[in-house]
């Protein structure tokens, strides 16, 4: 399989949030702001990126009966890593994301990518597949927190990480009109309904074109 | 009394799923037949009962007292995770019947964000031990009654009229979304 | 460099690691081998998912 097919994948054929439907409790739960998304999106790019490696360096030496637990181990220290690290330099990121940094432990995504392509392929090509994984991975959150954001609160802003005072931007569309709906659990559910219908259209129409062209 | 407002709150009004968002996962890929829904609810309970006792036990009294505290995450995640193995391997031993109707959801908890989620809660929320058991029954419990409602609604929804786009997970969660506008309005009660 | 840091990683991994085979030493009862409950669901951690059982048929042959 060619290199860039590798990384491609990830973006929006296998997108981990709106093809394969893992590691949807963190989708749901941080796409409350913009910025707690991109947050996000870094720390599991963080996480994936030095599991897959890691995991595809060390193949070779784990005995094939129990690498799921060691993956587990491997994958929980990074983590706590990145969990202590967050703590440190970006403090407010780390307020308002809560308890569902640590829980990327048992976000379906690493593990499964853990298992599924690390452990089978070289560690190039698994940088590239954590890279292409992680940045799907931020690309949904971003356009569900785009939604529930603008719709919720009638704009949007951006915070730099690192320090919370600094405002990139912070647009305010239309405050009056806001449906505060959209802030709240409900409408993270229907928001990422909406949307995974319309990655459901678009793939009906992409049959639909299919089959119209066998017919011919 | 605090103890009722607090299983109740935990149940309801801060439901794991519709609240939290825990354990989305299982409620869309599992939720097809109610009964299955509701053997996954009894298999989720016991698991969370018990790990939500052995992993504050663990905090407070191996963790502490040998400050090492920066492994709780790791500590609560291994443990979880033998756990699930040990009672897989009993249930496989003991009992057939029980294996067959609850055995298969038991690996899927241990990636399951609700389990780890309440031990890392009840450490962060500072309960007491009696306070952390009455939460480890209260949030599967309140996991149990969505998934066995969801099954319900998902086999009427299954039949119904749904655009085409929207058939399978899009109209699941959208349903989620109302049934989670639902427990919004008694927030008051707690 | 806290020693018990290193002590009790090793006793939970250990711990893990041991009932992980035990479970996995352990055969399931008849009649529990299609569990098509699990058809629709990408976790590939799980136990039971397919892909085990395809590794386990092909390291048969």
């Amino acid at each position: 399989m060619k290199k860039f097919d590798i990384f491609k994948k990830g973006l929006f054929v296998e997108n981990p949030i709106f093809v394969l439907l893992l590691g949807l409790c963190s989708a749901l739960a941080i796409t409350t702001t913009l910025t707690n998304a991109i947050g996000m999106g870094m720390a599991v790019i963080c996480v994936l990126i030095m599991s897959n490696v890691i995991i595809s360096l060390l193949r070779n030496i784990i005995p094939n009966e129990i690498r799921i637990p060691v993956f587990i181990v491997i994958i929980a220290t990074l983590v706590k890593c990145v969990q202590m690290l967050m703590n440190a330099y970006t403090p407010a990121l780390y307020e308002s994301l809560g308890v569902f940094i640590p829980l990327i432990v048992v976000n379906c995504i690493i593990l499964g990518r853990a298992e599924s392509f690390a452990s089978k392929n070289g560690v190039f090509d698994s940088l590239l597949d954590a890279l292409g994984m992680g940045l799907g991975y931020t690309f949904a959150v971003v356009v569900i927190s785009f939604f529930r954001e603008l719709i919720g609160t009638g704009g949007l802003s951006l915070y730099n990480p690192f320090d919370a005072s600094q405002v990139i931007f912070d647009i305010k569309i239309f405050a009056d009109y806001s449906i505060s709906l959209f802030t709240q659990p409900a409408g993270a559910f229907i928001t990422l309904g909406c949307i995974l219908a319309f990655v459901q259209f678009l793939n009906i129409r992409k049959e639909n074109k299919a089959k119209k062209a066998e017919v011919k | 009394m605090e103890l009722v407002s607090l299983f109740i709150g935990l149940t309801f009004v801060n439901n794991v799923v519709l609240s939290k968002f825990y354990a989305v996962c299982p409620l869309l890929g599992v939720s097809k037949k109610p009964k299955n829904a509701l053997n996954m609810g009894y298999a989720v309970t016991f698991v969370i009962f018990v790990a939500s006792i052995v992993t504050y036990a663990l905090y407070y009294f191996v963790l502490e007292p040998l400050k090492i505290q920066y492994l709780d995450l790791i500590t609560f995640i291994l443990v979880i995770a033998s756990l699930v193995q040990f009672v897989e391997m009993f249930l496989k031993k003991t009992s057939p019947e029980i294996y067959k109707a609850m055995g298969v959801y038991l690996p899927l908890i241990t990636t399951n964000c609700a389990v780890l989620g309440v031990a890392l809660d009840n450490i962060s929320a500072g309960y007491n031990f009696i306070e952390a058991a009455v939460a480890g029954l209260a949030v599967p419990i309140g996991f149990t009654i969505v998934i066995y409602v969801f099954a319900t609604i998902r086999e009427r929804l299954d039949i119904a009229d749904v655009p085409a786009s929207f058939k399978g997970t899009p109209i699941a969660l959208i349903t989620a979304g109302i049934m989670a506008c639902a427990l919004a309005g008694i927030a008051g009660l707690v | 460099m806290n020693i018990w840091a290193f002590v009790w990683m090793a006793i939970l991994v250990a711990v893990f690691i041991g009932t992980y085979l035990w479970n996995k030493n352990t055969p399931k009862p008849e009649g529990c081998e299609d569990m098509s409950e699990c058809s629709g669901c990408n976790n590939i951690a799980c136990s039971h998912h397919s892909a085990h059982h395809e590794e386990e048929i092909n390291n048969e042959h």
